[in-house]
């Protein structure tokens, strides 16, 4: 167990290279990509089964020197806040590569590799607590994620690639420099010149307003690219709609996650003056995300961009949630951080095995296709209801709590933000009609429907939604604590102001 | 006695190196005409031999010959980046000039002669020697830049930079009249004590001196707008000349332009610091502004290499041992990623066409010769500054440097700016990537070749996963 969380990092990396040197066949290395994946989920499940939920520091620590001339540590650590991630990182990887199988033709190898180091740098981009280490995983992400958009991606994939990767980068070399600023700061303060965030985030009291208000501004910049809050969240679209589904479904699950993710863990704890002088306009931004996304989703014609500006305006509650500042606005964002993944995960997932069949994506060209795909309508409305919110699957809690925490904080955007819960329902459904119901196309009389394979990687994700729905104490016992700690360090910061 | 010993230790370096080449030559002429690569590995074999011999250890400083020439730790790390530069570039040339029919031993003589030249830069502690070395380094850099004589654009090159090199030379020696006439000196330390003592603080004549010299420094660094000559002469020199030509000329006349600035100009920071702030940012932003729009791959290379000067001389203006550190740290990576990525560039083969290195060649070469696309691929992002690649640690460092000196607008350009040059390295990948092929072109990596790109990848990955064995190896440095 000392060890768990490198294991976490670097297997899927070692298996990259055992499949780059020992592999020569397309599919062997797809099945062995696909092991190396299941391992890898298989590891996350004792990490999950040992975390102490009642502590609310960081699990797991390992801790050892890398570049000890300027202070840089190899840290790592999990704590409330992180391991839902973890968890989600290594089940999304696992049913990607699965989903794959089929839709991957050409220069499969490659593309197994590149999945499986992307998961390395996703996993060190939450567990890492060192700022030097965190910067290269959050970096080297960007490499993977643009091969795997730009070699396997539909038909501007070039394009959607290289507007992903500067976008993300712009955002990210400023906040490289904010890490350097944090770092001297901390450095004239305490003497001793350290990246560790921890010690960095402890001495939040000693770094002056001006200077959280620049630093809160460039964190929150890198991170609302990623999340994507409006109105940087104009590289996503094409991004989701570009990318194959394996692309599309980590893009979705894990990798926007990774801004809200850094909002909880720098831009709140590290700069809390900046973070609850700046709360109503954030609260702001939400809520914009939530109805112009929800807006904009319902003229598009394009399923996977109408999944992909769906994600604008869920990951709009996230951050409303999240700069509620509250315990319930805080969980209901972590919660929904995590349901957004499975959710949206499923969706990409279930227009990618239908446009391998159909090879289109355009809401026109289908109808009434329930009539020949049963089991593949079903399981499509289920998660069109859990994307709305439906009560009794996970969305639901996630947007609840949210809304509660909102409404405590800034009642009157709680109230816009609601309304977006309706827009949801209008969009997805209408497009569930248009492609699901209404007169059969004769096109698709013949049309095969889900396969096991197919329906077995859907499976664990269908699971997930009801639990979370029916029972979310399992997921929220892991964050209580973590959270109740966030929220203490806030108020106590929140009362000195006053 | 000890004044002689002392003497001897300062200049042992550049006396071994001397005789080394002189042996080079003799074994120029006893080697047979198919087989003068020899020569180069010879001069490896030197090369190691002296660095092995001449380490000062940390802290060591033997200071000669009435102050005018000093061996210390920061001689020896660039000494170190000049003996990679040149085995990188031989091993990974034999083929290209073998190619070319310019399988000479003189390519290999010149180059060595050319460390010795940069040697005495770096190590001169005086304007005179200063001057001897460059002229050394600066004409075996002419006839590199013009060794293929069968080809136009080779020539063309040596000519060229001839004559601005002849320029910018005698603009620093008039300059340096300037300040000698001035200070009555040529010893970095006594100009750094005529300045301090402030006699000749409002002269007009030390300022005269003072920008013309730093004016022809800036010709030798290539800095915006005095760079017009490095887009030609890289492109037009042949492939390996000019990856050496873009890294180890380039680290020394850093290294000799930091000794000078850090010693002898410390009084006067208030006229150069300014000076060069705003030359690191025309230079960074112009050269990548100017990459973004070449289709070549070779001039893209040569303005890319202009815009990392600019990233360097932030680390100048930073006036902190953080950032001549960094130069040093920045000087040592770009010799792996440069160098490996001109030697890729080098054996591209275009139907019979020796060298073909316009973007539209590298179309769909992952899928012909993934090995290759991939180690350029790295050596792409690596110049770009993505971690967990070398070229990010260089970059980081400099960034570091220049926040400590709360120079933050200008970290905040060469950060915005190293997002901008992102795009220009991508587009490579893209073509390899994300193209399909559009006719014939042939990567043979041969031998040599493979040799030289697999050490560049490995060192661009090592020194991206394990920073710490080169950031100690220059953290020690004091001018």
């Amino acid at each position: 167990m000392q060890h768990i969380l490198s294991l976490l990092i670097f297997f899927p990396l070692a298996a990259a290279l055992f499949i780059l040197i020992f592999f020569r066949k397309g599919k062997s290395s797809m099945w062995a990509a696909f092991i190396a994946s299941v391992i890898e989920f298989i590891i996350s499940i004792p990490l999950m089964a040992n975390f102490d939920k009642n502590e609310a520091g960081m699990q797991f620590v390992e801790k050892a020197w890398w570049i000890k001339s300027i202070g840089v540590q190899y840290f790592l650590g999990v704590d409330g806040i992180s391991i839902l991630m973890i968890f989600l990182t290594t089940l999304l990887t696992m049913i990607a590569i699965l989903g794959s199988f089929t839709y991957i033709q050409k220069r499969q190898k490659e593309f197994y590799i590149a999945m499986l180091v992307l998961e390395t740098g996703m996993i060190g981009t939450f567990l890492a607590l060192d700022f030097f280490l965190f910067y290269i995983f959050w970096e080297a992400m960007l490499i993977p994620m643009y091969l795997i958009i730009g070699v396997w991606g539909g038909k501007r994939r070039v394009y959607a690639a290289v507007k992903f990767f500067i976008y993300t980068l712009a955002g990210s070399v400023l906040m490289m420099l904010a890490i350097i600023a944090l770092y001297y700061t901390h450095g004239q303060i305490t003497g001793n010149y350290t990246f560790d965030i921890l010690k960095i985030t402890e001495q939040y009291g000693m770094y002056g307003k001006g200077f959280q208000m620049i630093v809160f501004a460039v964190f929150f910049l890198g991170f609302a690219i990623k999340v994507p809050m409006f109105p940087v969240h104009t590289w996503l679209p094409d991004a989701h709609v570009e990318a194959p589904t394996a692309g599309s479904v980590i893009l979705a699950g894990v990798l926007l996650k990774m801004g809200t993710y850094g909002m909880l863990r720098f831009c709140l704890p590290m700069t809390p003056y900046a973070a609850i002088k700046l709360m109503p306009a954030v609260a702001v931004l939400s809520v914009i995300a939530i109805i112009y996304g929800a807006l904009v989703a319902m003229v598009q014609k394009d399923i996977k961009k109408l999944v992909a500006y769906s994600s604008v305006s869920h990951m709009g509650f996230v951050t409303l949630g999240i700069y509620a500042l509250n315990q319930a606005g805080i969980e209901g964002g972590i919660l929904q951080m995590f349901n957004h993944g499975i959710i949206t995960g499923a969706l990409f997932l279930l227009i990618g095995l239908i446009y391998e069949r159909t090879h289109t994506r355009e809401i026109a060209d289908y109808g009434g296709i329930a009539a020949s795909v049963p089991v593949y309508a079903t399981i499509f409305l289920i998660f069109t209801m859990a994307s709305i919110g439906l009560p009794s699957m996970g969305a639901f809690i996630g947007e609840f709590l949210v809304l509660v925490g909102a409404f405590a904080a800034f009642s009157d955007w709680a109230i816009l933000a609601a309304i977006g819960v309706i827009f949801s329902a209008v969009y997805m459904l209408w497009m569930f009609q248009r492609v699901l119901y209404q007169s059969l196309n004769k096109r698709w009389e013949n049309l095969a429907d889900m396969n096991l394979r197919e329906v077995i990687y859907i499976f664990p994700l269908l699971i997930i939604v009801f639990w979370v729905g029916m029972y979310p104490e399992t997921f929220q016992s892991y964050m209580h604590a973590s959270v109740a700690k966030l929220v203490e360090h806030m108020n106590t910061v929140a009362v000195a102001m006053q | 006695m000890q004044n002689f010993m002392m003497n001897l230790q300062s200049i042992f370096p550049e006396v071994l190196m001397t005789i080394f080449g002189l042996i080079l030559v003799v074994l120029d002429v006893m080697t047979k005409k198919e087989k003068k690569s020899m020569v180069g590995y010879f001069g490896i074999a030197f090369l190691l031999i002296t660095a092995l011999l001449t380490n000062p250890q940390v802290g060591g400083k033997y200071l000669g010959f009435n102050n005018m020439l000093m061996w210390d730790n920061f001689s020896y790390v660039f000494f170190v980046i000049f003996a990679l530069a040149y085995t990188l570039t031989t091993l990974g040339s034999v083929e290209y000039l073998k190619d070319k029919g310019i399988l000479k031993g003189e390519f290999y003589t010149l180059m060595f002669f050319s460390i010795l030249g940069m040697m005495f830069m770096v190590s001169a502690f005086d304007l005179t020697i200063f001057y001897v070395g460059l002229e050394t380094m600066a004409i075996a850099m002419y006839i590199l830049a013009g060794f293929n004589k069968n080809e136009m654009r080779s020539s063309e090159a040596g000519v060229k930079y001839f004559i601005i090199g002849a320029f910018s030379s005698a603009m620093l020696l008039f300059g340096m009249t300037y300040v000698y006439g001035a200070t009555g000196t040529l010893n970095y330390l006594q100009i750094s004590e005529v300045l301090k003592s402030g006699l000749v603080a409002d002269n007009m004549t030390v300022k005269i001196g003072l920008i013309l010299m730093l004016t022809g420094f800036a010709f030798k660094i290539s800095a915006v707008p005095f760079h017009m000559w490095a887009p030609d002469v890289y492109q037009g020199a042949p492939t390996p000349a000019a990856g050496f030509m873009t890294v180890a000329p380039k680290a020394a006349a850093f290294a000799a332009l930091i000794r000078f600035v850090y010693i002898a100009l410390e009084p006067a920071s208030g006229l150069w610091v300014p000076l060069f702030s705003i030359l690191a940012v025309l230079t960074m932003t112009y050269g990548n502004l100017v990459a973004l729009a070449q289709t070549n791959v070779k001039r893209m290379l040569a303005y890319s290499a202009i815009s990392h000067a600019g990233y360097m001389m932030i680390g100048l203006v930073a006036m902190n041992p953080e950032g001549y550190r960094a130069i040093a740290l920045y000087s040592l990576i770009y010799v792996f990623m440069n160098i490996g990525a001109f030697t890729l560039l080098g054996i591209l083969k275009n139907k019979g066409m020796v060298e073909d290195e316009r973007l539209e060649s590298f179309a769909g070469l992952a899928k012909k010769n993934p090995l290759y696309a991939l180690a350029m691929l790295i050596f792409m992002f690596s110049l770009a500054g993505i971690p967990p690649l070398a070229g990010f640690i260089g970059k980081f460092q400099i960034f570091m440097a220049a926040m400590k000196a709360d120079m933050i607008w200008l970290a905040v350009i060469g950060a915005l700016n190293s997002a901008l040059a992102c795009y220009y390295y991508m587009r490579v990948t893209i073509y390899m990537y994300f193209n399909e092929p559009e006719y014939e072109v042939e990567a043979t990596v041969g031998r040599s070749a493979f040799i030289t790109s697999f050490i560049g990848v490995v060192m661009v990955l090592f020194v991206g996963f394990f920073p710490s064995a080169f950031i100690n190896f220059v953290r020690h440095l004091l001018v």
